[in-house]
């Protein structure tokens, strides 16, 4: 430890807070070094001069009067209130109120965060029973589930189409 | 802690206060009112705003007592209101005088050394010039240090009780009062050095 952590300890030793482990320690540190004795002693003279007797003041007696009257006034307002008003009194202490108009904010925020959450779940859910419901049809109908396996039909219609140029699109197309 | 009571009196005084007894409650006004008058007195540095600030203080316990949950923490409660309602007080008369507070250790409430460098004709009858001097010295001080220097040297409270009424660690604590006395002492070494005229 350094002079100024002894100093410190000194500090304490003198204002009676020292830890009874550290005395021995403070007193030995005193005995080696001259600075930290004159810190002690400067120290000491500053207690004897603050510490002196009297310098406390008195309160004046008037103060409990005056504290006293202002309880009775106040118990009296609370008496007069009404029973509404001193339901909701709380009301009138602004760290209450914002208290709990944060969390009524917090309340409302966290509901509809869960509400869009559910919904997305739910969302999910009736999407994937769709499907399921769809491959039950589809597998249940030998029609449909043959339309599924197999390529579709040749369809006459498109592939004369298909066959068959259309001398307006080829025109289009040059032009 | 007061003389007149012992820990576990002053625990059933304050139960007794906490059902609402108003005689408690003027016992714990009798045995705390001087302590709490002084310390709001040092750290703000005059007789009118202490008695105000011990008014308020003492109306803020009875409302709220109810709500201490532990009586044995009484003291360390009460202490802790007074200083919030010195800083909450510190802090309008800032406002109202348009300081920055924006650095503390640049003398935040140094504003208040103009008003206690005015000649205070009732404190110096009540007490002379050692308390004039001590006085100035204190409000030199930044708020941190000049509460937990107070407590520790003015009130007697012990390092481990000061950290339950400012909220601080015992390092920090430790440090800061160590800080204050090297400040208080410069503060007032001139007097300290000239022989000492016999108080009134």
């Amino acid at each position: 430890m350094n002079c100024e952590g002894w100093r410190i300890e000194i500090a304490a030793l003198l204002d009676g807070s020292s830890d009874p482990g550290m005395i021995s320690g403070v007193r030995a540190h005193m005995d080696a070094c001259s600075s930290c004795l004159q810190f002690y002693r400067e120290q000491s003279e500053l207690n004897a001069v603050l510490g002196s007797s009297d310098l406390d003041l008195e309160p004046p007696e008037y103060l409990w009067y005056r504290i006293e009257s202002r309880m009775e006034r106040r118990e009296e307002v609370v008496a007069s209130q009404s029973f509404p008003a001193r339901l909701f009194g709380f009301w009138q202490l602004p760290r209450l109120r914002y208290a709990l108009v944060s969390s009524l904010l917090l309340l409302v925020v966290s509901w509809s965060l869960l509400q869009f959450k559910s919904r997305n779940e739910a969302d999910q859910i009736l999407l994937a029973r769709i499907d399921a419901y769809q491959m039950d049809v589809v597998q249940g109908n030998p029609f449909l589930s043959g339309l599924r396996k197999s390529t579709p039909p040749d369809n006459p219609f498109l592939s004369l189409r298909t066959a068959t140029s259309n001398p307006f699109e080829s025109k289009g197309s040059r032009q | 802690m007061p003389s007149e009571f012992s820990p576990e009196q002053l625990k059933e005084v304050v139960k007794r206060a906490q059902k609402g007894s108003d005689q408690d409650f003027y016992q714990l006004y009798v045995a705390f009112s001087k302590p709490v008058y002084n310390f709001i007195w040092r750290l703000i540095g005059s007789v009118e705003d202490a008695e105000d600030l011990v008014q308020e203080t003492f109306l803020k316990v009875h409302s709220e007592l109810k709500n201490l949950r532990d009586p044995n923490q009484f003291r360390f409660w009460l202490y802790r209101i007074a200083r919030n309602e010195v800083y909450q007080k510190l802090r309008r008369t800032q406002r109202a005088t348009e300081v920055s507070i924006d650095d503390e250790d640049a003398g935040y409430y140094n504003f208040l050394k103009d008003d206690i460098r005015q000649p205070d004709p009732e404190r110096l009858a009540l007490s002379g010039e050692l308390n004039d001097v001590i006085t100035r010295a204190l409000q030199s001080l930044t708020p941190k240090y000049r509460d937990v220097f107070v407590l520790a040297v003015f009130q007697k409270m012990s390092y481990e009780d000061i950290t339950k009424v400012v909220g601080r660690s015992l390092l920090s604590v430790k440090t800061d009062i160590y800080r204050a006395r090297l400040m208080v002492k410069e503060a007032i070494s001139s007097y300290m050095k000239r022989p000492r005229v016999e108080k009134l």
